[in-house]
């Protein structure tokens, strides 16, 4: 009886993790989480995270970015990730050259009932890589506005 | 053996332990004389306690077996391992809350490795990435012929305001 009640409490500790579910978290299955993962805590490198209170103002739930100065190994990877999370993806815009994509806005594909998801990507003439991933209700051009305009929503 | 010489013997200490083996059996007949009679209790006692003695140094088996039925605790390795589990398991879930619940709810920023939630320094980082992203591309953006850098400039005030 006592091992029993032992064992269930252990296997509980341990579900425990999986439980807690972090609402602020990407959606699972995304490349580009990775770059966030791998890099993030790097040398040269920021990641900014703002808090879902701070953002759902202007109908976002979700708001995550990295800039990555001068590493083509990540740039490598970055693209690769890109490459697999755009399948299904709407292409706002997209630049290329050469050596593959300098700067890119898609908007993933996403469920009816999930919100819009959005990835700003560029790598300017400095090797500096920029990444932003966001989630939440608004549009395309309503991002557009709220990332880049003075002028009220 | 002469009875009364190994009884001086024995009062001086000084018989071997078949001498006193001896006494006892001398002592525990029914031959003994009637003037050593007196000494016949104590011999007979001490007899008794030799038995005794002589089972209580027998192996433990059985009063082994006997310590297990009745219960008694022996140390379980399982149980005390089953427990340094659980203590070591809510020990690391403890930590990962610490950490989680340090960030959990509010903006931050890393930069080179280091956590940072001081609104001035998540805003001043968040504003960095926002303008590498729009910076003299005037392409990426929908929208015609606007000229990206005078939209973003500065002039972001709507997200500065998400500081304040």
């Amino acid at each position: 009886m006592r091992k029993k009640y032992l064992t269930l409490i252990l296997t509980f500790l341990l579900l425990l993790p999986a439980l807690v579910v972090n609402a602020e978290q990407m959606q699972k299955g995304l490349r580009i989480k990775d770059v966030f993962e791998k890099y993030g805590k790097k040398k040269n490198v920021v990641m900014v995270e703002l808090s879902k209170e701070f953002i759902e103002t202007y109908e976002m739930s979700f708001y995550k970015s990295i800039v990555i100065k001068n590493d083509p190994e990540a740039l490598e990877y970055v693209r690769n990730c890109l490459k697999n999370d755009q399948k299904g993806a709407r292409k706002i815009k997209e630049i290329t050259d050469d050596g593959g994509v300098i700067s890119a806005f898609y908007q993933l594909a996403s469920q009816k009932d999930e919100d819009n998801k959005f990835v700003l990507f560029k790598v300017n003439k400095k090797m500096v890589i920029t990444l932003v991933y966001i989630e939440g209700d608004l549009e395309s051009d309503d991002l557009i506005t709220v990332l880049f305009s003075g002028k009220d929503l | 053996m002469n009875i009364e010489q190994l009884l001086e013997k024995y009062f001086e200490g000084e018989t071997s332990s078949q001498e006193e083996k001896f006494l006892r059996e001398y002592f525990c007949s029914s031959k003994v004389e009637e003037r050593f009679i007196q000494y016949a209790p104590l011999f007979m006692y001490l007899k008794e306690e030799i038995i005794k003695s002589d089972e209580n140094n027998q192996p433990d088996i059985i009063a082994f077996d006997n310590a297990k039925s009745n219960n008694v605790r022996t140390f379980n390795y399982k149980l005390f391992a089953s427990i340094a589990a659980i203590i070591a398991v809510c020990f690391i879930m403890g930590i990962s809350f610490l950490n989680i619940n340090s960030y959990k709810g509010k903006s931050y920023a890393i930069i080179d490795g280091k956590y940072h939630t001081e609104s001035e320094i998540v805003k001043n980082a968040f504003i960095a990435s926002i303008q590498d992203i729009g910076e003299n591309d005037i392409e990426l953006f929908p929208g015609d012929d606007v000229n990206l850098k005078d939209i973003i400039g500065n002039d972001i005030s709507e997200m500065k305001d998400m500081f304040e």
